[in-house]
């Protein structure tokens, strides 16, 4: 004689308790509870940045030399850090202008490069694009990049300040 | 025999549209948050954790209507 009646009545008596239709309820209730635990959890973790920006202290944007006008060639770019230790990129356009921004993605805080052929500003991580006037242009970046502003005496440029939002 | 039941749109599935929608809501606003942190943006801080609590006040709502009609049908 076969064991497979055996079996398949043992098998049965392991499932007879559930019940298809609660089983639907359960989770469908289940799935409510967790949508809202994680949508309260998500909106209350917010609160604990904004209270961290009244404990940390920004970086001080004293006036600092960063190179002189004819060390750096049009087209060119040159990194340095300001305010305190934040890496930022200096740009030497090729209308011969000064522009310098932190050369942190403001999606992921990966660096930006400048891309001499096409002009822009190029974070390679998730290839994000900034125009020469650091506002985003393609890509996951949805905020400008925070711009140095600088002063040119005697062919010498100095970081003097930093703006973060610096408009269109 | 079984009749054929027809979807209806009633408030309980509109009140899970509505916690869906705030869900993710936060979720871009906490990112949000996150990312102004990054870059001392404390103004658009400001704002993305106002509307994040208004949110988290009616998604306490939602659930609690929702709540309601569900464990009021037996």
């Amino acid at each position: 004689m076969s064991k497979e009646p055996k079996d398949r009545e043992r098998l049965s008596g392991l499932v007879d308790n559930l019940s298809r239709a609660d089983d639907v309820k359960l989770n469908r209730r289940a799935f409510i509870k967790s949508t809202f635990g994680a949508g309260i959890a998500l909106g209350l973790a917010t609160i604990p940045f904004n209270i961290a920006t009244f404990v940390r202290s920004e970086p001080r944007t004293d006036r600092q030399f960063i190179t002189t006008v004819e060390a750096l060639e049009q087209g060119k770019s040159l990194e340095f850090e300001y305010p305190g230790t934040e890496p930022s990129l200096l740009v030497h356009l090729k209308t011969g202008e000064f522009v310098a921004y932190n050369n942190k993605c403001t999606h992921l805080q990966c660096p930006v490069f400048y891309v001499e052929e096409e002009d822009v500003l190029l974070c390679p991580c998730h290839r994000g694009y900034f125009s020469v006037d650091g506002q985003p242009q393609s890509g996951p970046p949805q905020r400008e990049l925070p711009k140095i502003l600088l002063e040119i005496e005697n062919g010498k440029i100095f970081a003097v300040g930093r703006e973060i939002h610096h408009g269109a | 025999m079984r009749s054929e039941e027809r979807f209806i749109m009633g408030p309980k599935v509109w009140s899970l549209i509505g916690l869906v929608i705030l869900l993710a809501t936060n979720m871009v606003l906490f990112q949000y948050t996150i990312e102004s942190y990054m870059v001392y943006d404390h103004a658009s801080m400001r704002l993305f954790m106002s509307i994040a609590i208004i949110n988290v006040g009616l998604i306490i709502l939602l659930y609690r209507y929702w709540k309601k009609i569900e464990y009021s049908d037996k």
